[in-house]
C-alpha cells in the first residue's frame, strides 16, 4: 500500500510544482509581454478635447460660447450588476429614461434596448444625448444608477455644443467651425486661439473603439482655448440688425448688409448680413458685407470728385453744364436718374442731387487726354480703393479697378467708372474709404478683434492700424466732407435729415439688371447709402446695402438711407459723449416759477428733505408747521398756524401729516385718492366737534 | 497526565498556525482588494467586505473550537445522520433556495445567506471515511466501490442540479482518498486516457485524431508482428508522412484516411492470422472506442454546450482563437494583474488593477490576482508554500493515524483543499479552465470559510486523540 502513498505524495508535489512553474511563467517569463499587452490593448493615452474659448462683444457680452452637454451611456456588463438587481430595476429605469427631456424611446423601447444590449454584453449603450448638467444630477438618482458605478454602470460623457446667445446677430461674422466645411468668420480666423490644445489622458478600451477614462487624473491637462474680445457693440449691432431686417422685409429685398465702423479707430461696431434661406426665411446666410464685390454706383462719385479736386480741376462752386441731365459718350447716352431742367449746376449741387452727367462729363473731360486715365486710376489707388482692407475674417472680396487702357478698357470706361460702374468694391472697402474722409483723410483698417484673453487676463491686444495717413490733401477732404453734408442737408438724402445732429453721406442706386426681359423679369437695382455722423464731429461711419428691393421703392435714398438714419439715431442716443452734460453749461438759475411751492408740512421733515436734495432754504418761523415759498433762488419756510380748537388747514399736506393734525384735534378722517390733500370737506377755522372730515387727495 | 492535557499536547499546532496564517492573509487581501485610495475605509468597517470577513473569521473560530470540544467519537458515529441532513439541505435548496445568477445555491435566512454545498464536502468526507473504515469493507469489492462512489455521487448530482458545476467537480477530489485506500489503478489510467482524449478532441478536428490513433494502432500491431518489422515500420512512417502531407490539401484528407484505415485492417487480419487475434481485437476495439468517444466529446462540445461554456474551454485550451476583448478578457485581466506585480509586487494597498475592479469576482474567485499584483512573485510563491505546507502536513497527519477512519478523513480533507487550491490558482493563470470555486481560507465568503475551518478543526480533533484506544 505504501506505493499509493508515494504516488499521492508525488501527485501533490507535481501539481504544486506546476502551479509554481506557471506562476514563474506568468509573472517572470511572460511578465513583460503581459505588461506590453496591457499598454497596447487595454490602455492608451488618448487625446482630451480642450474647451473652446468664448467670443465676447466689446463690453463683455457673450457672442459665442461652448455649453457643456452630456451623453448618457450605460455599461450593461458592470461587474456588480447581477441579474436580480437588473431585472428589479429595469422597468422603472426605462420609465425614468423615457421621461427625460431628450429621451429617445418609449418606456417599452428602453426596456427592449436594455434587454438587448445586456444580452449582447454592450458595455457602452447610448441612452440619451444632449443632456444638461442638472439633468445629469437627476439621472444619477435613477433606479439602478443610484447603486453606484459598479452596480449601476452609469457612464456620463461630456460633450459640448457651440451656442450664440444673440442668435442671428452677426452670426456670419462670428462664424463657425464644422467638419467637412470651410471655417467661417471669427471662429475660423481665430480657430488656433479659440481651440486651445488637446490634452492626454490614460484611457481604457472597453469595446471596439470605445475608450473610457481610467481615473480622474489627466496626464497632460488640455489647454483650454483663449477668449477673444471683439469690437462689436451689442446695442449697435442689435439696432443695425433690426433696422436692416425691417428694410429687407418692407422692400422684399433679396439680401442686404450694413456695417457700422468707429471713425477714429476702424473698429467694426456692428455688421449685419441678412439674406433668404432656401426655405425662404431671413437669416445670416452669407457675409455680403465682406465677401461680395459689386458695382457701387453713385456712392463712388465721392472718389471721382475727390480725384478732380485733388488734381485741382474743379472746385465745389464751379458751374458745370449739365444739359438738363443728358449727355452722350462715344454714342452711348447717359442720363441723370431723376429728371431736372437745369442747364448749369454747381459741382456741390450736382453732387448733392447725384447728377451722373455732371460728374461723368467732368471726369471724361479732364482725364480723357493721354496719360489722364492713368492719373485718374492712380488717384483711386491713392484712395486705396484697389486693395483689400485686410479685415481678420477670411473670404474678403477683391476690389476690381481697371488699369488705364488695360484689359476691357473702352471709351465708355472713364465716364462710367466715375459714376460707380465698370468697377467693383465690397461694402467694407467702400465704407473704409468713406471712413477715411470722415476721419479727415486718415484711413483706418477695419478690424473686429481687440483682444485675446485667458480667463479675463490679457494675452494680446490689437490696436487700430492706419492704412494711409492721408488719402488726400486736407483741402480736398474738407471739400468732400462739405459735399457729403450737402447731400443730407439739401440733396438726395434730405429725407433723413434731423435737427438733433448732422449727418453726411451719399446715396447710391446701382442698376444690376438693365432690361426687363421677356420672362417678365424686371429691371433690378441695388440701393445703398454710405456716410457718417455726426457730421461736425464724426463718430461712426456706416454703409447700408439692400440688393434687389422689389416693392416699388428702388433708390438708395428711399431704401437704404432710412436704415442709416435708424442706426444713426440709436448710436447717437447711446453715445453719452455726444450729448452735453447737464453741468457742462453754466449753473442754471433756480427760477421761482420752477421751484416747488405750496408744499405744506412738518418743519423738521421739510428741512431735512430740502437739505438732502441740496435745495437752498431758509427757515423763517418757530412754528412746527410750515409751507414753502420760493423767493429768488431760495425757498422760504413760512409758518402755517395751527389752532388746537379749530379745524386746521391741511391742504397741500401729505396724508400722514394731515391725519396727525386732524385726529389730534379730535376729528375723524376719511380719504379718497392718492397724493397731496387738495380739498377738505370742513373749512379751516371751523370749531372742532368730532366731525368727520373728508379729504380729497390728488 | 489528564486526558485534557494529553489532548492539548497532541494537538497539531503547526496546522493551526498554518490555518491562522492563511485566514489572516485572506482577510488582508480582501481589504486590499476593496480598498479605494480615494475613499479609504477601516479594515474593521463591517459595512465593507473586509469587515464582514472579520465577523466570519470570528464565527469560524468559534465553530472550530466547538468542533474540537465535541467528543471525537461523535464524528464517526453521527457521520451518516450528518450526511443525511446535508443531503436534505441540498435537496431543499433546489426547492426553496434563492436564485442568484441563474443558480439555486443559497439559502437566504434574512440576516445571512449560506451555501449548503460547502458543508456537503465535510459531510461526504465523514460519511466516506466512516463507510470505508467499517469492518470488512474493502474497495476490492465491487459493491463497496459502488457505494463509495455513490456517497460521492449523490451530493455531486444535487449540486449539478443547482446548477453549480464548479462546486460539484470538487467532489472528484475524493478520488484521491479512494486511490489511497485501494481503488484499482486501472480505473484511474482509463480515466486519464479518456481525459487526454477529451482534451485532444477539443483542440484538434476528429479526422486528425483518427489519423493519429490509427497510426498508434498500426505501431502497436507492428510491435506484435513476428517478422519483417523494419520494412513495416518504414512503410508506416512513410505513410504517416504521406498522411501529414495529405492533410495540407483538404481534398486528399478522406483519401489518405481511407488508406490508413485500410492498412490498419489489413494488418489486423495479418495479426489474426499469426494467432494473435486478442491483440488485434483489442487494438481495433480500442481504436473504435477512442474514436467514438472523441466524436462524442466533439459533438457534446459543439452541439450541447452553451456558448459561454464553450468559451470557457476555448479560453483554456485555445486562447489564441479567443476574442481578447470578449471571452478572453477576464483571463487576460487576471494574468495582467498577476504579472503586473513583477518580482516584489506593487505593495500592500497599491494594486490599482485589482482595486479598480478590472478583474471579475475580485474578492472571491480571483483573489489570487491581488496577491500577485500587490506582492509579486515572492508573495505568490509564499502563498503557494503556505498551501503546500498545509497539504503535506495533512498527509503527514493522515499517515500517523492508527484509526483508519481518521486517516481516510484526513485524506479527504487534503483532497478537497488541494483541489480548491490547484483549480483556483491555476484558473487565474490559465493553467486550468475557469471554474468558479473559492480559494480556501483566502476568498471572501462565510459558508466557505466556516466549512473549511470545520474540515480542519475536525481533523485536528481526530488527530489529537490518535493516542487513545482504537
Amino acid at each position: 500500500m505504501l506505493w499509493r502513498l508515494y504516488l499521492v505524495f508525488l501527485l501533490l508535489v507535481v501539481f504544486g510544482l506546476s502551479i509554481f512553474i506557471k506562476a514563474v511563467k506568468v509573472q517572470v517569463l511572460e511578465g513583460p509581454k503581459w505588461r506590453t499587452m496591457a499598454d497596447s490593448l487595454y490602455y492608451d493615452y488618448r487625446n482630451v478635447k480642450a474647451e473652446r474659448g468664448n467670443i465676447y462683444t466689446e463690453n463683455g457680452s457673450l457672442l459665442a460660447t461652448s455649453i457643456p452637454n452630456f451623453e448618457i451611456r450605460m455599461d450593461l456588463k458592470a461587474p456588480g450588476m447581477v441579474d436580480d438587481l437588473f431585472t428589479e430595476n429595469r422597468d422603472t429605469l426605462a420609465l425614468c429614461l423615457s421621461k427625460l427631456r431628450t429621451g429617445m424611446y418609449t418606456p417599452g423601447g428602453y426596456v427592449h434596448l436594455l434587454d438587448e444590449n445586456r444580452k449582447k454584453g454592450n458595455r457602452y449603450t447610448l441612452l440619451a444625448k444632449n443632456v444638461t448638467y442638472p439633468e445629469v444630477q437627476e439621472i444619477k438618482k435613477f433606479p439602478l444608477f443610484n447603486k453606484g458605478v459598479h452596480k449601476g454602470g452609469l457612464i456620463v460623457q461630456s460633450t459640448s455644443q457651440r451656442a450664440k446667445p444673440f442668435k442671428m446677430n452677426a452670426h456670419r461674422t462670428i462664424g463657425y467651425i464644422r467638419e467637412n466645411a470651410q471655417p467661417v468668420g471669427l471662429e475660423g480666423a481665430f480657430d488656433n486661439v479659440l481651440a486651445g490644445e488637446e490634452g492626454m489622458r490614460l484611457m481604457q478600451r472597453i469595446s471596439g473603439r470605445t475608450w473610457i477614462p481610467v481615473n480622474d487624473l489627466t496626464e497632460i491637462e488640455p489647454q483650454n482655448g483663449k477668449d477673444i474680445v471683439t469690437t462689436l457693440n451689442i446695442d449697435i449691432q442689435n439696432a443695425t440688425e433690426k433696422a436692416l431686417l425691417k428694410a429687407i422685409k418692407q422692400n422684399n429685398a433679396k439680401y442686404g448688409c450694413a456695417i457700422v465702423m468707429e471713425v477714429k479707430t476702424g473698429k467694426i461696431r456692428a455688421i449685419s448680413n441678412i439674406g433668404k434661406t432656401e426655405e425662404g426665411n431671413l437669416w445670416e446666410t452669407y457675409n455680403y458685407a465682406v465677401g461680395v464685390s459689386s458695382q457701387p454706383g453713385s456712392t463712388f462719385k465721392l472718389a471721382a470728385v475727390m480725384a478732380l479736386l485733388e488734381d485741382g480741376y474743379v472746385s465745389p462752386n464751379d458751374s458745370i453744364f449739365v444739359n438738363k441731365g443728358k449727355a452722350d459718350f462715344d454714342g452711348e447716352s447717359m442720363e441723370d436718374s431723376s429728371p431736372h431742367g437745369h442747364e448749369y449746376l454747381s459741382l456741390q449741387k450736382a453732387f448733392e442731387i447725384s447728377s451722373n452727367v455732371a460728374i461723368a462729363q467732368l471726369v471724361n473731360k479732364n482725364y480723357k487726354r493721354k496719360g489722364g486715365a492713368k492719373r485718374f486710376i492712380n488717384r483711386l489707388k491713392q484712395f486705396r480703393l484697389h486693395q483689400q482692407t485686410g479685415i481678420e475674417i477670411k473670404g474678403e472680396g477683391d476690389p476690381f479697378i481697371k488699369e488705364a487702357f488695360g484689359e476691357k478698357w473702352s471709351g465708355l470706361t472713364l465716364p462710367w467708372m466715375s459714376i460707380g460702374y465698370e468697377l467693383e468694391l465690397t461694402p467694407i472697402q467702400l465704407l473704409t474709404f468713406y471712413n477715411a474722409v470722415a476721419n479727415d483723410g486718415r484711413m483706418m483698417k477695419p478690424y473686429l478683434v481687440t483682444e485675446i484673453q485667458d480667463y479675463g487676463k490679457n494675452i494680446e491686444k490689437f490696436h487700430p492700424v492706419v492704412l494711409n495717413r492721408a488719402i488726400a490733401s486736407q483741402g480736398t477732404v474738407n471739400k468732400a466732407q462739405q459735399m457729403l453734408e450737402g447731400v443730407v442737408e439739401n440733396g438726395t438724402a434730405m429725407g433723413i435729415k434731423t435737427n438733433a445732429y448732422k449727418m453726411a453721406g451719399k446715396t447710391g442706386t446701382t442698376v444690376t439688371r438693365y432690361q426687363a426681359d421677356i420672362n417678365g423679369k424686371k429691371k433690378e437695382y441695388q440701393a445703398s447709402f454710405v456716410g457718417y455722423f455726426p457730421a461736425d464731429k464724426p463718430m461712426y461711419s456706416c454703409i447700408v446695402v439692400v440688393n434687389t428691393p422689389s416693392n416699388g421703392k428702388i433708390y438708395g435714398s428711399q431704401v437704404a438711407a432710412p436704415v442709416f438714419r435708424e442706426i444713426a439715431d440709436k448710436c447717437y442716443i447711446k453715445s453719452i459723449d455726444q450729448h452735453k452734460a447737464i453741468n457742462e453749461s453754466d449753473k442754471p438759475k433756480l427760477i421761482a416759477a420752477k421751484l416747488p411751492s405750496a408744499r405744506v408740512g412738518f418743519k423738521k421733515d421739510m428741512k431735512s428733505v430740502l437739505d438732502y436734495l441740496g435745495m437752498p432754504s431758509k427757515v423763517n418761523t418757530r412754528e412746527d408747521w410750515t409751507y414753502i415759498a420760493p423767493v429768488n433762488d431760495t425757498l422760504d419756510m413760512r409758518p402755517r398756524l395751527v389752532d388746537n380748537n379749530t379745524v386746521p388747514d391741511v391742504r397741500g399736506m401729505g396724508l400722514r401729516d394731515a391725519i396727525y393734525l386732524l385726529e389730534n384735534n379730535g376729528l375723524r378722517v376719511q380719504t379718497a385718492g392718492i397724493g397731496k390733500v387738495t380739498k377738505q370737506s370742513i373749512k379751516p377755522g371751523t370749531k372742532t366737534l368730532g366731525q368727520i372730515v373728508y379729504l380729497n387727495l390728488n | 497526565m489528564s486526558r485534557r492535557a494529553s489532548n492539548a499536547r497532541n494537538t497539531d499546532w503547526l496546522t493551526i498556525f498554518l490555518y491562522l496564517g492563511l485566514v489572516a492573509t485572506g482577510w488582508l487581501m480582501i481589504y486590499a482588494t476593496n480598498y479605494s485610495p480615494d475613499a479609504p475605509t477601516k479594515i474593521y468597517d463591517t459595512s465593507q467586505r473586509h469587515g464582514n470577513q472579520l465577523i466570519w473569521i470570528g464565527i469560524s473560530i468559534v465553530a472550530g473550537l466547538f468542533a474540537m470540544v465535541v467528543d471525537s467519537k461523535f464524528y464517526r458515529a453521527f457521520s451518516f445522520p450528518l450526511y443525511g441532513i446535508v443531503m436534505l439541505l441540498l435537496l431543499g435548496v433546489l426547492l426553496f433556495g434563492q436564485e442568484v445568477a441563474g443558480a439555486r445555491s443559497w439559502f437566504n435566512i434574512g440576516f445571512f445567506k449560506f451555501q449548503p454545498s460547502e458543508f456537503g464536502k465535510l459531510a461526504a468526507c465523514l460519511a466516506l471515511a466512516s463507510y470505508l473504515s467499517r469492518f470488512n469493507t474493502k474497495l476490492d469489492d465491487d459493491r463497496v466501490k459502488f457505494v463509495a462512489l455513490g456517497i460521492i455521487g449523490l451530493p455531486m448530482l444535487l449540486i449539478l442540479l443547482q446548477p453549480d458545476a464548479g462546486s460539484a467537480l470538487v467532489y472528484t477530489s475524493f478520488l484521491i482518498l479512494l486511490f489511497r485506500e485501494g481503488m484499482p489503478p486501472t480505473i484511474y489510467v482509463l480515466a486519464l486516457i479518456f481525459a487526454i482524449i477529451s482534451i485532444i478532441s477539443l483542440i484538434f478536428p476528429p479526422l486528425q485524431i483518427a489519423a493519429v490513433l490509427a497510426f498508434i494502432g498500426v505501431q502497436l500491431l507492428i510491435a506484435n508482428m513476428n517478422s519483417r518489422k523494419i520494412p513495416w515500420l518504414l512503410f508506416s512512417v512513410a505513410l504517416a508522412v504521406a498522411v501529414y502531407q495529405g492533410f495540407q490539401y483538404p481534398i486528399f484528407k478522406s483519401v489518405v484516411l481511407a488508406i490508413l484505415g485500410l492498412v490498419l485492417v489489413v494488418m489486423s487480419v495479418h495479426i489474426i492470422r499469426i494467432k494473435k487475434a486478442k491483440i488485434a481485437y483489442t487494438v481495433l476495439i480500442g481504436f473504435v472506442c477512442c474514436m467514438g468517444y472523441s466524436f462524442a466529446v466533439s459533438y457534446v462540445f459543439n452541439d450541447v454546450f452553451q456558448p459561454h461554456q464553450q468559451d470557457r474551454i476555448n479560453v483554456w485550451l485555445q486562447p489564441s482563437k479567443c476574442d481578447p476583448l470578449g471571452s478572453l478578457y477576464n483571463l487576460n485581466q487576471s494574468k495582467l494583474a498577476i504579472s503586473s506585480g513583477g518580482l516584489n509586487g506593487k505593495g500592500f494597498l497599491d494594486g490599482r488593477i485589482t482595486q479598480l475592479n478590472y478583474v471579475p469576482e475580485q474578492s472571491t474567485d480571483f483573489i489570487f490576482c491581488t496577491v500577485g499584483e500587490e506582492h509579486g512573485f515572492l508573495g505568490s510563491f509564499g502563498l503557494i508554500i503556505l498551501f503546500m505546507g498545509l497539504l503535506l502536513r495533512i498527509i503527514y497527519i493522515a499517515e500517523r493515524q492508527r484509526s483508519s477512519f481518521s486517516r481516510m478523513y484526513a485524506y479527504g480533507v487534503a483532497g478537497v483543499i488541494f483541489f480548491h487550491f490547484f483549480i483556483n490558482i491555476g484558473m487565474t493563470m490559465g493553467l486550468v479552465p475557469i471554474i468558479g470555486i473559492p480559494l480556501p481560507f483566502i476568498s471572501y465568503g462565510g459558508s466557505s470559510l466556516v466549512s473549511f475551518t470545520l474540515l480542519i478543526a475536525v481533523l485536528i480533533k481526530l488527530d489529537s486523540v490518535r493516542m487513545e484506544s482504537i
